[in-house]
């Protein structure tokens, strides 16, 4: 599943048929590679609904369990990824070399377990999701490889 | 065999990245060396964003995990330290020590130039080059920029450096191909093959 596909779907809770909102954000655990929650809501609004209370992504909506799902996002990277302090879209992707490997235009993950498959660049490059090492309000640094050799610099 | 070269100004202005937390925690404001060693001892930095300007925290070049043409990368913010490091004593000694500006001589007597930068082998932190602005009387390169490639020792005084008459054959106009000169120029020196 595609993350720009995910983004501003409808947020359906399976207890209601109710929609609670929309998706406006996902938070990333960058050390498991791993999608942890969607967010709704921006900046001091915003709140988390943690994976496991996702019951399905589909192409129509995202399904949650309850219309309870939701909650304040914790302190630490998911404070800071809910409320858009740190970059996800458009974050530049920087390789723990030092070099530039574009802007993240979108992320492949697992709709079932939100395990990141890879991390996709402005600069067309397929960065697979065991690479990534931190998410931090300047950058995503990304352990380095073979994709550096020949990328201009940002 | 030499890795990427770069110059000591194109690390300036660089950010310096955690790689634990993907933050920014400074930019690079100037490269501090030491010219009889070589090498790359650290760099002084910049505060970031509105309020830039100088730090007092300094990076010593044995924190840095590695530099790239995008940013110099530290493992975390531990890396940056203010006060008490023989970075910082070094730093504060080394006002109007500048290499920038001195001049090159050969061992034959004669002036290649003036340091305009010096070129460093980012992963092991070496200074393998100058950057110097050629000397009128060195027809090819005269008023023009070149790369010296300079032994791992050598004589400096505060005003002039001293680099082997054998270096002639082995300056360069730019980057490219400048490792290999590099290479050359010290694997034919006694004792640095």
């Amino acid at each position: 599943m595609m993350l720009t596909a995910t983004l501003g779907e409808r947020i359906v809770s399976k207890a209601t048929a109710e929609t609670l909102g929309s998706v406006d954000g996902v938070v990333i655990e960058a050390g498991q590679q791993r999608l942890v929650a969607l967010t709704s809501g921006k900046g001091r609004k915003a709140r988390v609904i943690p994976w496991k209370e996702v019951s399905g992504v589909g192409s129509a909506a995202v399904v949650v369990e309850h219309d309870d799902a939701a909650r304040e996002p914790a302190e630490g990277f998911e404070t800071q990824q809910a409320r858009g302090d740190a970059a996800l879209m458009g974050g530049l992707i920087l390789s723990d070399r030092g070099n530039a490997l574009g802007a993240v235009v979108d992320v492949e993950y697992d709709a079932e377990t939100g395990a990141l498959t890879s991390i996709r660049t402005s600069q067309s490059l397929t960065i697979t999701g065991a690479r990534l090492r931190a998410i931090g309000a300047f950058a995503w640094i990304v352990a380095a490889g073979d994709d550096e050799a020949g990328v201009a610099s940002a | 065999m030499t890795d990427l070269l770069l110059r000591g100004t194109d690390l300036t202005g660089l950010p310096v990245v955690s790689i634990a937390v993907g933050e920014a925690l400074a930019n690079i404001k100037d490269v501090v060396y030491s010219p009889d060693r070589g090498a790359l001892l650290g760099f002084t930095l910049n505060k970031r964003g509105f309020l830039s300007g100088p730090m007092r925290d300094v990076l010593a070049f044995g924190d840095v995990m590695a530099i790239g043409r995008d940013a110099v990368m530290v493992s975390d913010e531990t890396a940056v330290t203010e006060g008490g490091t023989t970075l910082t004593e070094i730093v504060g000694e080394s006002v109007g020590r500048n290499v920038l500006g001195d001049e090159v001589l050969t061992e034959a007597g004669k002036r290649l130039g003036t340091v305009v930068d010096v070129v460093v082998e980012v992963s092991t932190g070496q200074v393998v080059g100058y950057e110097l602005l050629g000397d009128e009387t060195l027809q090819a390169h005269a008023g023009r920029p070149m790369l010296v490639p300079i032994p791992a020792t050598l004589a400096v005084s505060g005003t002039v450096l001293m680099v082997p008459a054998a270096v002639e054959p082995f300056i360069r106009d730019d980057l490219t191909g400048f490792g290999a000169a590099v290479d050359d120029f010290r694997g034919q020196l006694p004792g640095e093959a």
